[in-house]
């Protein structure tokens, strides 16, 4: 082929281009996605494209370039891109951002050579690859959305009713005069009126047609909304036998569903929701399969069913190998060629193993996804847990922590009963009065509705003060971050928004707030779905991030006059531009906060190719280093997070006490399909981290919510506490309290009283400068707050110390005052209260015990130390 | 003219095969002249045979044209022989999709349809008056469908969080491929008009943006959002359906082709065209775009 660029500097970057290219495409590329604000040319070429709409027409226009007409003037009369005026020029690009069969047909071309027609997305395309010049312009990510690998992404079958039940209260929502208060919005979520509607539907048409299939899918999903599996999996087969009737592809598809269905019933029977164990965690033993097997087989045989006809399909693929685990037949029953091997799911490192002891602590929850609140609300030296439901019907949960093990539920004596629904909740002290209060967001992922600010009498109890705050206009949200953006010792609530602008309610101090998020400049619209402060340039003002679902994400830099300036662009952190839990915290201790985005695609497809090694379609989650200078950098491929999971609820906390922070991600999506273990992340020094979810038995599969990492008993070891269950009624699981096992390694923990700072001292800065075994010295760094956007984390601070570690110092900034506190070597392994201004630290008796108490039958745990002798 | 159509396809076909033969075709009715029996259709290729073209048909058996209406994609045989050609078997090729996102939209649309307390409006057939809607364009200037009067109204439905390519990406390239083929009777005669069914995110601000990739001029490409209720009015007068699903849509697929005199000509669901047809089916319009008699 001959190059139409001859001259020398192309020939001498040929071979090494080429070369590079190709390694690219061919090194299975584990989702690298390079930002194209920092190129590297052995990672970018540089196109021009044209497209039309047949491989006749692509034909004669390949014909044409061979022959020597001009690309650009053909692009120009002939092609349908969007590129077509600019002559077909797309810019730089990242061929691991264009969509599979553009980077297949590239495969192999050098400068100036043009591909075969690629049968595409608008049409059939034919690329060009130009000389590549660091100097041109760089295509937005892969090029538009025809070209780029995000048009790829397969997304997951639904299989869920989710749309079916939400849509009579989607359309009272249009209505002006609707309020929608939470006993209204119950009313109508919980009538079921479609159900009826499509049964009387069906009884009076009788016919073959495309309505009535529709009509019987219809009435499958709501009955699976509810969990009659039995009553869904008939109208899904009825389904099938028309779709079979009016030969329709709707056959195949039908296939999926059905063992889908098959499966999600099988869990029923075999009452994993309700009682899993260790049942529906990783790595699925032999010995934690399934009594009853006839449903798991039948969703088998719907799986076979659809591979052999589409036997590439890596979900049903995935699925199939899940129903085999449930069986104990996996690995060794599984067809060969459809084996996803047990290697998949090792744990490359090892990792503590942490067994869930809910039932024994009687946190015993049977609900559908939620919040989760891990706090002292009552003043008692002890962590209880409050959590709230996606439900809107369902009352919140407080259990109350009764400091020998055990939990016990009573929401309603708290005054917390006719509190209803709600995804997320967060807690907060609006008012200094030293007492915990909570704010509880509700219509995330549905239509507007109202939030709750519920103030703690201090007494016990909590008092609804919405209507009076300032705070009661409803809004789809699930997620709110407080933080003092005015450093006036009084915490502001800012509030990511899914059906309109975002909002900062500046706290009066009255128990009123005031929306000044248009005066702010933090008014932008998108589907926001996390929120986080940080001061992310050590100023002395905390910023604001906002993670968006669709579209780029905001930084919003404090300009210390209540006035923002949004700079994601230009500080690196505007990916992955599909997010969803997100915080900043220090991973690497180096006393400035980095920034965690995740990305969430309903699709497990993209997460499976993570476990698989495949190349993404999808853009990864992101970990950005704060470089100290106002921007970050994507260092998300050098830790070894360029992953894909479906992330919602998620925290990080220190699972073994070296002083790093881990990450836990509860993982899933509406649909029955969507089933993916949650994932435990551990930080290897802040260079990297490893997935370990198999090791630490926390990979539950089912639909993980709100997470928080908190020491429940006192022993110095964070347990994780995570909502299991999914966004319907039929999808409802057990809650999750992994107990983690303990190590040899140190901590402090640090509770800190702000007294011209806000009370619960949010936003305030702690560093222990610490000494390890062979006299290393380092520092560990925390900032006071809950933790991620979605799951709070008690704001009391754990901080692992390593092993066999001396406090030489522990220093704390308080950024309203603007001072500084020094204690100087601290004993280790206890409980400290720090008080802003005091000169001395107070140490906390705190009694450790056994998560399930002695009563439940549960012996001593080896190596745990509890509250030490001070120093 | 007729003759003169014929003469190019012999010319195309191989003069030793001269023997009555027969191809598939798939192609969108631009115009139907019953008295004459014969329809004007903008083809795709069919290979071996004819490039991507726009030409009359014969056909033999006048009860071939009833109902086909311009816009609708048709599958026929077209039959050739020695002296003449025409079409038989003449199908409505519907769209049916069992890709998820249309196959949900179509079934939650039957479900609104049955349980939605109150009753939407029907949509607007063939022939009928288009009534007066007012939103806001990109420019963030208010845009009423009345001051398109006399003008030729290519009109489609989109929202920018679109994950799909083939889908609201493809309506809208359409749009731009329409753009650059008639570019001398935009503003004029023809104008484009984008509709969002996403308002509360596609604010005027974030149409702008997504209105660059083709480089749309406001002034005769209008990328429209307002209230969420004016939005609905406009959708539902055109049969088009959209539902929320989690920070997406699922929804039907709709390019709208209206007269100068403000009537509806044709209504096509789904992408299964090329933008080139639809170029054809507007130039069809703009020249005479009298409702067919049927």
């Amino acid at each position: 082929m001959e190059s139409g660029f001859g001259d020398l500097s192309v020939r001498l970057r040929k071979p090494g281009l080429v070369a590079a290219v190709v390694a690219v495409l061919c090194a299975g590329m584990f989702g690298q996605t390079r930002d194209s604000k920092y190129p590297e040319s052995e990672n970018e070429i540089t196109l021009q494209i044209i497209v039309v709409s047949s491989q006749s027409e692509a034909l004669d226009i390949l014909d044409r370039v061979r022959k020597g007409e001009d690309f650009a003037t053909l692009a120009k009369t002939r092609s349908i891109d969007s590129t077509a005026d600019s002559g077909g020029y797309m810019g730089r690009v990242a061929p691991a951002r264009l969509r599979p069969e553009l980077r297949a047909g590239l495969e192999g071309l050098q400068p100036g050579e043009v591909s075969h027609p690629i049968k595409t997305t608008l049409g059939y395309a034919i690329l060009k690859v130009l000389a590549f010049s660091p100097g041109a312009a760089a295509a937005p990510s892969g090029g538009s959305a025809a070209t780029d690998a995000l048009g790829s992404v397969k997304y997951s079958l639904t299989v869920s009713g989710q749309n079916e039940a939400q849509m009579p209260l989607r359309e009272m929502s249009e209505e002006p005069s609707f309020d929608p208060t939470q006993k209204a919005v119950c009313q109508i979520m919980s009538s079921y009126s479609q159900k009826d509607s499509l049964e009387r539907f069906l009884a009076e048409h009788k016919d073959i047609s495309l309505n009535i299939m529709d009509a019987h899918r219809s009435l499958g999903e709501i009955n699976v909304y509810i969990g009659n599996m039995d009553a869904a999996i008939d109208q899904y087969k009825q389904a099938q036998e028309i779709a079979q009737s009016l030969n329709s592809d709707a056959m195949q598809q039908l296939n999926e569903v059905l063992g889908i269905a098959y499966l999600h019933k099988s869990e029923m029977e075999n009452d994993i929701y309700r009682k899993p164990g260790d049942r529906c965690l990783l790595p699925m033993l032999q010995s934690s399969r399934y009594s009853k097997t006839e449903d798991s087989r039948r969703a088998v045989e719907y799986f076979l069913k659809y591979l052999s006809g589409k036997p590439d399909d890596l979900e049903v693929k995935w699925l199939l190998n899940f129903a085999y685990m449930t069986l104990g037949e996996y690995p060794d029953g599984v067809p060969k060629q459809f084996l996803i091997a047990p290697s998949t799911f090792e744990s490359q490192e090892a990792a503590p193993h942490f067994r869930d002891v809910a039932p024994e602590t009687g946190v015993d929850a049977f609900t559908m996804a939620g919040g989760i609140i891990v706090d002292d609300f009552r003043n008692n030296g002890r962590l209880d847990i409050v959590k709230s439901s996606f439900d809107t019907c369902a009352p919140m949960k407080y259990f109350s922590n009764n400091g020998d093990g055990t939990f016990t539920e009573q929401a309603a004596q708290m005054g917390l009963a006719d509190q209803l629904g709600g995804l997320n909740i967060v807690q907060t002290d609006y008012n200094n009065d030293g007492c915990l209060d909570i704010l509880v967001m509700r219509g995330g992922w549905e239509s507007p509705q109202h939030r709750s600010l519920l103030r703690n009498n201090c007494n016990g109890t909590f008092t609804d003060v919405t209507k009076s705050s300032g705070l009661n206009a409803p809004t789809s949200s699930q997620a709110a971050v407080w933080a003092d953006i005015n450093n006036d010792g009084l915490l502001d609530l800012f509030v990511g928004n899914e059906n309109g602008p975002a909002q900062l309610f500046l706290n009066l101090g009255n128990g009123r707030f005031k929306n000044i998020s248009h005066s702010a400049g933090v008014d932008r619209v998108s589907f926001a779905k996390g929120v986080a402060a940080a001061d992310y340039d050590n100023d002395g003002y905390p910023d604001l991030f906002v993670s968006n679902l669709t579209g780029p994400n905001f930084l919003y830099h404090n300009n210390h006059n209540n006035t923002f300036t949004e700079v994601a662009e230009t500080a690196g952190v505007a990916g992955p531009t599909h997010g969803f839990p997100t915080w900043f915290f220090d991973y690497d201790n180096d006393g400035w906060p980095d920034l965690f985005v995740t990305s969430y695609f309903f699709s497990v497809d993209e997460t499976a190719r993570t476990y698989l090694s495949l190349p993404h379609n999808a853009p990864t989650l992101k970990l950005y280093r704060n470089l100290r200078n106002g921007t970050f950098r994507d260092v998300t491929g050098e830790v070894g997070l360029d992953k894909v999971f479906m992330p919602m609820g998620a925290n990080f906390g220190d699972i073994d006490n070296d002083g790093f922070l881990d990450i836990y991600l509860g993982t899933g999506s509406p649909t029955y399909g969507s089933l993916v273990p949650n994932v435990l992340l551990r930080n290897n020094e802040g260079k990297s981290f490893a997935d370990v979810t198999t090791a630490s038995g926390t990979g539950d599969w089912h639909k993980g919510h709100g997470v928080a990492f908190a020491d429940l008993a006192n022993r110095g070891f964070e347990d994780i506490v995570a909502v299991i269950g999914g966004a319907t009624p039929g999808d409802a699981h057990a809650m999750r309290v992994f107990e983690n096992p303990g190590n040899g390694n140190d901590w402090v923990n640090l509770k800190l009283v702000g007294v011209k700072t806000n009370h619960p001292a949010i936003g305030a800065k702690i560093k222990v400068s610490v000494e390890n075994e062979g006299g290393r010295e380092r520092s560990i760094y925390r900032t006071v707050g809950s933790g991620g956007s979605f799951g709070a984390s008690p704001l009391e601070q754990h901080i692992g110390l390593g092993k066999n570690a001396k406090i030489m110092g522990i220093e704390i900034w308080w950024p309203t005052s603007r001072t500084r506190q020094h204690f100087a070597n601290v004993g280790k392994d206890q409980f400290l209260e720090i008080k802003e201004f005091s000169p001395r630290y107070v140490k906390l008796t705190r009694t450790a015990y056994i998560l399930g108490g002695i009563k439940n039958g549960r012996q001593s745990q080896p190596s745990s130390s509890s509250s030490g002798p001070a120093n | 003219m007729r003759s003169l159509i014929f003469a190019v396809l012999v010319a195309l076909v191989v003069p030793s095969a001269w023997a009555g033969r027969q191809y598939s075709a798939t192609c969108m009715i631009l115009t139907v002249d019953h008295t004459r029996q014969t329809f004007v259709a903008s083809c795709q290729p069919i290979p071996g045979f004819m490039e991507a073209m726009s030409m009359p048909f014969d056909v033999r058996d006048p009860r071939e044209l009833d109902g086909l209406l311009p816009g609708n994609i048709v599958d026929f045989t077209l039959r050739v022989d020695e002296s003449s050609s025409y079409a038989e078997h003449v199908k409505i090729h519907p769209y049916v999709s069992a890709e998820q996102d249309p196959w949900l939209a179509r079934q939650l649309k039957l479900l609104r349809s049955l349980s939605s307390q109150k009753s939407s409006p029907k949509p607007l057939q063939i022939g009928s008056a288009v009534p007066n809607f007012t939103l806001t364009d990109q420019a963030r200037r208010p845009v009423s469908f009345s001051q398109f009067a006399g003008k030729v109204v290519a009109l489609n439905f989109i929202y920018t969080s679109c994950a799909l390519p083939t889908y609201c990406f493809r309506m809208a390239n359409n749009f731009g491929v329409v753009q650059r083929r008639l570019k001398d009777y935009l503003g004029r005669d023809l104008v484009l008009v984008t509709v969002t069914f996403d308002p509360q995110r596609d604010t005027p601000e974030v149409l702008a943006h997504y209105a660059q990739t083709w480089k749309a001029d406001p002034k005769t490409w209008h990328f429209l959002t307002g209230p969420l209720s004016e939005v609905r009015r406009v959708t539902s007068m055109l049969g088009m359906d959209f539902f929320p699903d989690e920070g997406l849509m699922n929804h039907s697929l709709h390019t709208v082709v209206i007269n100068r005199q403000g009537k509806v000509v044709a209504n096509i669901e789904g992408n299964q065209f090329t933008a080139d047809q639809l170029v054809d089916l507007i130039k069809s319009v703009l020249n005479d775009g009298s409702i067919p008699h049927t």
